[in-house]
């Protein structure tokens, strides 16, 4: 059951995935992304371990490649969203980094991140992001474990997640006024402002604020903090 | 500069490059600093249940731990990274001035934020004691301190104080302020940013090496700190340090360095309240967190400040104005009775007790009629701001403010305005960006009557019929919007801040202090206005008797009479708001009073008074917060804004 990682198998898995994303899957297409053609004995050897369908001519992905090669651009573009979503890095900073992640995280770590992100359906550049059997379980439970405080209901607490924002500033405040990852707060009223309780202390901010402050649904159980 | 914080500095070596060693009060906002200020120096500066009531720092000398010291009262910080004026007051003060010890005061209530500020400060190397305060308060929220846990843990000598009743005082000041030793390093960052902190310190010479504090600052990437620093040890220095500064960015990026820190500072007060907290089941604090609920409830809160307003009006224009008449009957007119005919020389008498006589337009003038009126408004306000109302009810203005790209927190210095103008404006750097401060102190000098203004004119209103404040507030309330609406739309934003504000529970006013606050807020109106009444009513004198009065009156001809319909003798009025607004309102009031204007003429005459520009001291005000460019283009059109809204309503109620 144990992914072996080989990072050059990823990657022609991938590319054979984008191929097929865009209806152009062919050898003569394969051949134009690697002229050297190297491509063509992985190819026999993912022919034999049942990946693809190759007769030397025409290529298809089987069953079981589709949903290998699934996973790998699913943890790509998850990776993507986190590092824009949570750790506000610019999208044009993420390619690497992605790359790196998509040969090492394992599949229940790439669900809680999931989870984590509210099931987000696409990628910082726009391309669909390949379900989960996470995404499946969250629409039978209707709602994400992560959501924008703003979508509480009056009188309810949550734990903070995450604060996602682009300004900086603002971010230092709000951690400076105690609004941090893994506190507790409480929401008073949503009109005409939000009104949070932090720490026995009362914030007042506005509805842009609070919905980049991300919280934790006060579901038990709902895959708080996977460690 | 030449202090170095790696050897722990004790108090003595440094103190006599200053003189007398420096102390400052540094905190949280809303911690209490002020009315520790005020204890510790015996005097009064002004305090409120609200965050950022100080917006400058205040300097007294006075005898601190045995020694004449200077005290430094600063505007509250969350951190060393500020975004607006009166915080990076604060920082400028710990870094470039290198107090010689530190009053750090806590606030009890948020212990982890105190306790992520105190990680920072502490970092700068300077001898620092905390003063707890408000334990009372967290007991009463249900949250115990063991306050000599606290001091172990981090390795800051800590005392427990109530700064409202003013114990603990003396504890405080008999424990010395710590030097920071290798015993309590403060928080430790991970091996990366320690390694990178020993690599960007090996590069300063070992005589004057900057504090763990500056480098840190200096590895996150803080601008104005680098400035300092290349300033402070020379080219060559500057270029070994940001060669480093560039290699190690190239790896992490300052701003992820800069959260990595923060966190770190986190954690590590998260800790320490685990470890020095114990809950309790005790919680006092519901009654005064729903009665703050309610004020600012979208359906409930209207009502209260109708009431609130209400309140003002009645106490203002009824009660005030009684006491006044009761005064003047009782005092002014003997008093100017015995003057006159004590003094039989013409002239003198003239300049004493005459039409504009320095006792009575001046002295009494300022005394009977404006220090009843203000008496009963600060009352009102002081108790207002004890509570902590005002900043409940920005959570209802923020919509309103947003109108002119303002927030809810401009409700701070608008209300102020209805104090003093002045003191308004200078409040106005409390908020976040030039376009704020100019859009604040524009609605404030543009329609905000100062509270002695606002009395006198209430009571004009209170006894003309009630349309008439009908058409002066809704015209006043209109130009306000149009105008603010106006500008802001004129004026690029160049970063849209944010509503983000801590809202006090209420708390019971302390009589005491509210009194208090109340007659200094009084002393301080006679010493700076009644001189300006005596002027003013001098000025009056010396234009009337050079004849130069009845020169600008017909002058101003044209537009007082022929565009405003107006008697000339309101150019009086105007010369008058030009030096104080209260004096004009006044001497309006005296002319209502001899029936000198009709109905239509009062009108015009208190929208024009109310718009029209703003006093000397406002106008010094704004040209010290916003420059004298912007101080000068506000002034110029609201005194256009005033005339023709004037002309413009003068047209309309007389066709209606």
């Amino acid at each position: 059951m144990g992914r072996e990682i080989n990072h050059e198998k990823d990657e022609l898995l991938e590319l054979l995935w984008h191929l097929d994303e865009s209806h152009t899957l062919s050898i003569e297409a394969l051949r134009e992304h690697d002229p050297t053609n190297i491509f063509e004995r992985s190819l026999r050897e993912f022919s034999t371990n049942g990946i693809v369908n190759f007769d030397g001519r025409n290529v298809a992905l089987t069953e079981s490649g589709y949903e290998a090669a699934k996973g790998i651009v699913r943890r790509h573009r998850l990776a993507e969203r986190l590092m824009v979503d949570v750790l506000g890095r610019r999208v044009e900073d993420t390619e690497q980094a992605a790359c790196e992640f998509e040969h090492i995280l394992a599949p229940e770590l790439v669900d809680s991140i999931c989870i984590l992100l509210g099931h987000p359906k696409q990628c910082p550049h726009g391309s669909p992001i390949p379900e989960g059997g996470c995404c499946n379980e969250a629409r039978s439970s209707v709602e994400s474990a992560v959501v924008a405080v703003t979508s509480l209901k009056p009188g309810t607490s949550a734990k903070v997640a995450f604060i996602s924002t682009r300004d900086e500033d603002r971010m230092y405040k709000l951690l400076s006024m105690g609004i941090t990852p893994g506190t507790s707060v409480k929401l008073h009223q949503t009109a005409p402002v939000l009104v949070l309780e932090v720490e026995q202390n009362q914030i007042a901010l506005e509805n842009s604020v609070g919905s980049e402050i991300r919280v934790w649904r006060a579901t038990p159980g709902s895959g708080r903090k996977a460690s | 500069m030449t202090t170095n914080c790696h050897s722990s500095a004790v108090m003595d070596q440094v103190a006599p490059t200053r003189g007398i060693p420096l102390v400052a009060v540094v905190g949280p906002a809303n911690s209490g600093k002020s009315i520790l200020f005020n204890h510790l120096t015996n005097s009064y500066s002004v305090v409120a249940n609200y965050a950022q009531t100080t917006t400058r720092a205040l300097r007294k000398k006075s005898s601190f731990a045995g020694r004449e010291s200077l005290l430094i009262d600063t505007p509250g910080i969350a951190s060393l990274s500020v975004t607006t004026d009166d915080e990076r007051e604060t920082r400028n003060i710990l870094l470039s001035e290198r107090p010689d010890s530190l009053v750090l005061c806590g606030d009890a209530t948020a212990l982890k934020r105190t306790l992520v500020l105190l990680a920072q400060v502490k970092e700068l190397g300077i001898p620092m004691v905390m003063a707890l305060n408000k334990v009372d308060e967290a007991l009463k929220k249900g949250v115990l301190v063991d306050v000599g846990k606290l001091s172990i843990e981090t390795g800051v000598p800590v005392c427990e104080i109530a700064a409202m009743r003013g114990a603990g005082l003396d504890k405080l000041e008999n424990t010395a302020p710590q030097a920071p030793s290798t015993l309590s390093t403060g928080v430790i960052y991970s091996s990366r940013i320690e390694e990178m902190l020993a690599g960007l310190s090996s590069l300063f010479p070992d005589e004057n090496r900057p504090c763990r504090g500056e480098l840190l600052l200096l590895l996150a990437g803080d601008t104005e700190i680098k400035n300092s620093m290349e300033v402070r040890y020379g080219e060559d220095q500057a270029r070994q340090f940001n060669a480093f500064l560039r290699k190690v960015w190239l790896k992490s990026s300052p701003a992820n360095l800069r959260s990595a820190i923060f966190n770190a500072r986190i954690a590590w007060a998260e800790r320490i309240v685990e470890a020095v907290t114990a809950s309790t089941t005790l919680n006092m604090a519901g009654f005064s967190h729903r009665a703050a609920a309610i004020s600012r409830h979208p359906v409930f809160g209207w009502p209260v400040l109708i009431a609130i307003l209400w309140l003002v009006f009645q106490g203002v224009g009824t009660v005030a104005n009684q006491i006044a008449g009761v005064m003047d009957g009782w005092i002014a007119q003997p008093f100017t009775n015995a003057v006159s005919s004590l003094i039989t020389m013409q002239f003198i008498n003239e300049l004493l007790v005459g039409n504009y006589g320095l006792l009575t337009m001046g002295v009494l003038n300022a005394i009977i009629t404006v220090v009843p009126i203000l008496t009963v408004f600060y009352l009102i306000i002081n108790v207002l701001e004890d509570i902590g109302y005002l900043p409940n009810l920005s959570v209802l203005a923020n919509r309103v403010f947003r109108l002119f790209g303002l927030t809810g927190k401009a409700v701070l210095p608008y209300t102020l305005g209805f104090g003093c103008n002045t003191m308004a404006t200078l409040t106005s750097r409390m908020l976040e960006t030039k376009k704020e401060r100019i859009m604040i102190s524009f609605l404030i000098a543009l329609g905000v009557p100062c509270s002695a203004q606002l009395g006198v004119m209430l009571a004009i209103m209170a006894t003309a019929p009630f349309s008439a404040l009908l058409i002066v507030l809704t015209s006043v309330i209109a130009t306000q919007i149009i105008c603010g609406v106006a500008l802001h739309r004129m004026i690029p934003s160049t970063k849209k801040s944010e509503f983000i504000i801590e809202l006090p529970g209420f708390s019971l006013p302390n009589w005491k202090n509210t009194l208090r606050k109340t007659w200094f807020r009084l002393k301080d109106f006679l010493v700076e206005a009644l001189p300006m009444f005596v002027m003013a009513a001098g000025l009056m004198f010396f234009l009337d008797k050079t004849g130069l009065l009845s020169g600008i009156k017909t002058l101003m001809h044209p537009v007082v009479t022929g565009f405003l319909s107006l008697p000339d003798k309101i150019t009086e009025v105007f010369i008058l708001v030009l030096s104080r607004r209260e004096v004009g309102a006044v001497h309006f009031k005296d002319i209502y009073e001899a029936h000198q204007v009709d109905y239509y003429q009062t009108v015009v005459g208190l929208i024009v008074i109310t718009l029209f520009i703003p006093c000397i001291s406002n106008t010094m005000a704004m040209i010290k917060e916003l420059g004298v460019r912007w101080a000068v283009g506000i002034n110029t059109s609201i005194i256009a804004i005033a005339f023709l809204v004037g002309g413009l309503v003068n047209y309309l109620i007389r066709m209606i």
